[in-house]
């Protein structure tokens, strides 16, 4: 039983990552090849330049015969970045999935439903770590040499980290589930909620970063300081690096001891949070609410109240747009930060300007909003499709959402940047301007994105803005190209052409690609929106 | 009203419609009835623009559901049999919604949705998230959204299932007074008896395929539509 329950999690979580095109339609082999170009290039991508910092790591800490710290290191980061994968999929996938109903129907015990859900979610972590962790092993194996003992303690401690990492999310996955069984006002509450854990997170990291660095300052020898701040993943290093069974159990008492506990205070009452209804509480009407708007307002509204709904919409498509306007508000009172900021980097005067606007710009094209938009429609998508809208006026109200939610921070993020570094009137305009650009074409292309990997067949939203190929391709890509456009300029373009210039180009850039796009959805998006239903088939 | 010509759509190597063509006049309430799998939800997902199709000519008051498919879906409703709703709105804002997409005039607007409201007892519930709806709340809305611009075809697919007997006896009503003001509808079920009494004309499919097609006194005679469905069923088996 707990096979098949898992079977059946798997597909969901994974098909659409390795989903080419909509269902119902075959997908050409040049199709497929070049998918699969660009999931290798993405890969090869990712591995290389994690691969490069690595062996960095590994030519340092080999001169200073650190080798244990080299695994260490690998695993603080990948336990940082399994924890940013997973964090917010647990209270989906473990409590609000919506197959959870038929499973309760069936004679499964809750416990096995609440395992074959742990099982899921601890092989996507383990996929997310293998980002970090397998480049650090292949580059460990090229320039270091090893053993049998060491790969087996590599591959036990790599099985053990996830744990570590679903104590946390799991533990904030429950706590978001008790919050949304009490309270009315829930998804705001869930938001403030998980920022505020997000934000505790990363500033106990700092601080065991400081600490770390305040101790190695003080004379510390580096064993001790980072066996005392960071006690896991210093007998992670020790177990691989020196095969010592002792540490591999201590770092297996770290990750199983807190894991089992976390688990059993879920299972303690997975059952009474999964038959809770659901929904919220109900409301009488008393009259009012009926205004009249427009066709595309109509439209527009509704895909704001379908972001705002959803927490783990809101959190994986548009985080950045918090920590951009968090980090501007921050600087603002702290401009001390931006001064030793520009010094260490020793930045040319007229690039800082460049530089701002271009980061800005890519803040809001890491917003994944619209790479969603499409597949969220899921079974409700008969209801557009059957009204008279066109599939251009409804994917132009998508667009238009992504780029209002875009507006704000930007504006401000803008503003505060340009008072911060008295910015000419030029690069106060484009601060504002670029960015907004780039919010209009990353929601269009993710929308592109989107209808070319649809999802519309989903058990949990998480599968959809977080796991699907869609919104992985928008997240890689935008933040590939503007950085991209970045460092071509600084590296390349910048004794040819003026920052200003550049950054008129960019614009100009971003909005002759927008139109193509519009044209493009023009001539087929009624189409694909029709074969879309296909894919529900 | 609406006139299908040699209908046919294929999912892969299965032909779920094959060269189907029925015309439903003004006036009549038509019944769509077949086995499971007979074709009858794709028949009527490609009529409201939901499926492409692989051959044939479907036309809604004259127009070409593929060259006008925004005027085809102004003067249409449809209802499916398992009305998935925006959960995210609350049942108010998605008539709201609804009415903002048809362009109904706030005053009448406001009257059309109370007034149906009323009728099918869900005014007091306009105000809560359509989450918190049952099936048959959910579907009361839904009839009510489809209702509320005063469609010429009312398109509907098993529209009974999860009604109770009173909201099950209105929207009865509500197809026939669309249809003496000169609409039409056109619906599937697998309630014979309800097709019995509703139906002006009715069409049995099987495997994409018309088997007969009349009034309800030409296809039945003195029999029962169940029977007459069951001889048709075991003829065909």
């Amino acid at each position: 039983m707990l096979k098949a329950l898992i079977a059946v999690q798997l597909r969901a979580s994974f098909s659409m990552l390795f989903q080419i095109g909509a269902r119902g339609k075959k997908s050409t082999p040049v199709k497929k090849i070049l998918v699969g170009l660009l999931v290798g290039y993405i890969v090869g991508v990712l591995g290389v330049s994690t691969g490069f910092f690595f062996k960095t790591m590994l030519d340092a800490f080999t001169a200073a015969q650190l080798h244990w710290l080299y695994f260490a290191i690998a695993g603080i980061t990948a336990f940082v970045l399994g924890f940013i994968g997973s964090v917010y999929m647990a209270q989906s996938a473990l409590f609000a999935a919506k197959d959870n109903e038929t499973l309760l129907s069936m004679p499964i015990p809750s416990h096995l439903i609440l395992l074959s859900r742990t099982c899921t979610l601890y092989l996507l972590t383990l996929l997310f770590q293998a980002v970090i962790l397998v480049p650090a092993l292949v580059v460990w194996l090229i320039y270091q040499p090893f053993s049998l003992g060491m790969l087996v303690m590599f591959v036990l401690c790599a099985l053990l980290l996830p744990f570590l990492v679903l104590v946390l999310s799991f533990l904030l996955g429950w706590l978001l589930a008790q919050i949304s069984q009490r309270v009315r006002f829930k998804n705001l509450l869930i938001i403030l909620f998980s920022l505020a854990f997000m934000a505790a997170y990363f500033i106990l990291y700092s601080r065991l970063m400081s600490e770390l660095a305040n101790l190695l300052q003080r004379g510390s020898e580096i064993t001790a300081a980072v066996r005392r701040v960071f006690v896991p993943a210093y007998h992670m290093g020790i177990a691989i690096t020196q095969q010592s069974v002792i540490s591999l159990l201590v770092f297996a008492a770290f990750c199983l001891i807190p894991f089992g506990l976390v688990m059993l205070v879920i299972a303690s009452n997975y059952n009474k949070v999964l038959t809770t209804v659901r929904g919220g509480p109900k409301v009488l009407y008393k009259g009012g609410g009926i205004r009249q708007g427009s066709l595309m307002g109509a439209l527009t509204k509704k895909e704001l109240r379908r972001f705002f709904s959803s927490p783990i919409y809101m959190l994986n498509s548009a985080i950045t747009l918090v920590m951009m306007l968090g980090g501007a508000i921050y600087l603002l009172f702290n401009s001390k930060v931006i001064t030793d900021l520009t010094t260490q980097m020793a930045m040319p005067s007229q690039l800082i300007g460049l530089v701002i606007v271009l980061a800005i710009a890519l803040m809001s094209a890491s917003v994944t909003m619209s790479s969603s938009a499409i597949s969220l429609e899921g079974k409700q998508f008969w209801i557009i499709q059957t009204l008279p809208v066109s599939a251009l006026q409804s994917l132009l109200a998508k667009a238009a959402a992504h780029v209002i939610i875009c507006f704000p921070p930007i504006a401000i993020t803008g503003i505060i940047m340009g008072l911060l570094f008295q910015f000419n009137a030029f690069y106060c305009v484009m601060s504002i301007l670029l960015p907004l650009c780039t919010a209009l074409f990353f929601a269009l292309f993710g929308l592109l994105i989107n209808l070319h990997f649809p999802k519309m067949s989903w058990q949990s939203e998480t599968e959809v803005v977080k796991q699907s190929m869609s919104a992985f391709l928008a997240m890689f890509l935008g933040m590939t190209l503007m950085a991209g456009l970045g460092i071509l300029y600084i590296a390349k373009l910048a004794e040819y052409i003026k920052p200003e210039a550049y950054l008129m180009m960019i614009t100009g850039f971003f909005l002759i690609l927008s139109g193509l796009i519009y044209l493009y959805f023009r001539a087929k998006a009624e189409g694909m929106y029709l074969r879309l239903s296909e894919a529900k088939k | 009203m609406l006139r299908i010509e040699h209908l046919s759509k294929s999912f892969g190597n299965k032909k779920a419609v094959d060269d189907l063509s029925l015309h439903i006049k003004p006036g009549e309430i038509y019944g769509f009835i077949g086995h499971n799998g007979a074709g009858k939800t794709t028949t009527i997902k490609a009529c409201c623009g939901i499926l492409r199709f692989d051959e044939g000519q479907i036309q809604i008051d004259g127009l070409d559901v593929r060259q006008h498919p925004i005027e085809a879906k102004k003067r249409t409703a449809y209802l499916p049999d398992n009305p998935d709703l925006y959960e995210f709105l609350s049942g108010i804002k998605y008539l709201n919604f609804i009415a903002d997409i048809f362009g109904l005039p706030k005053a009448y607007r406001e009257a059309r949705m109370l007034s149906l409201s009323d009728e099918f007892e869900l005014t007091q519930d306009l105000a809560s998230p359509i989450s918190t709806y049952s099936h048959g709340m959910k579907q009361k809305l839904a009839v009510i959204a489809t209702l509320m611009h005063d469609p010429k075809l009312l398109v509907m697919d098993e529209p009974f299932t999860g009604l109770d007997p009173k909201a099950a006896f209105l929207l009865k009503q509500k197809m026939r007074a669309i249809c003496d003001a000169g609409g039409a509808v056109f619906f599937s079920t697998h309630v014979l008896d309800v097709a019995e009494k509703l139906c002006d004309k009715v069409a049995i499919i099987r495997y994409g395929k018309l088997v007969v097609e009349g009034t309800m006194e030409e296809v039945k005679g003195q029999e029962s539509l169940e029977e007459v469905f069951l001889e048709l069923e075991g003829q065909h088996a």
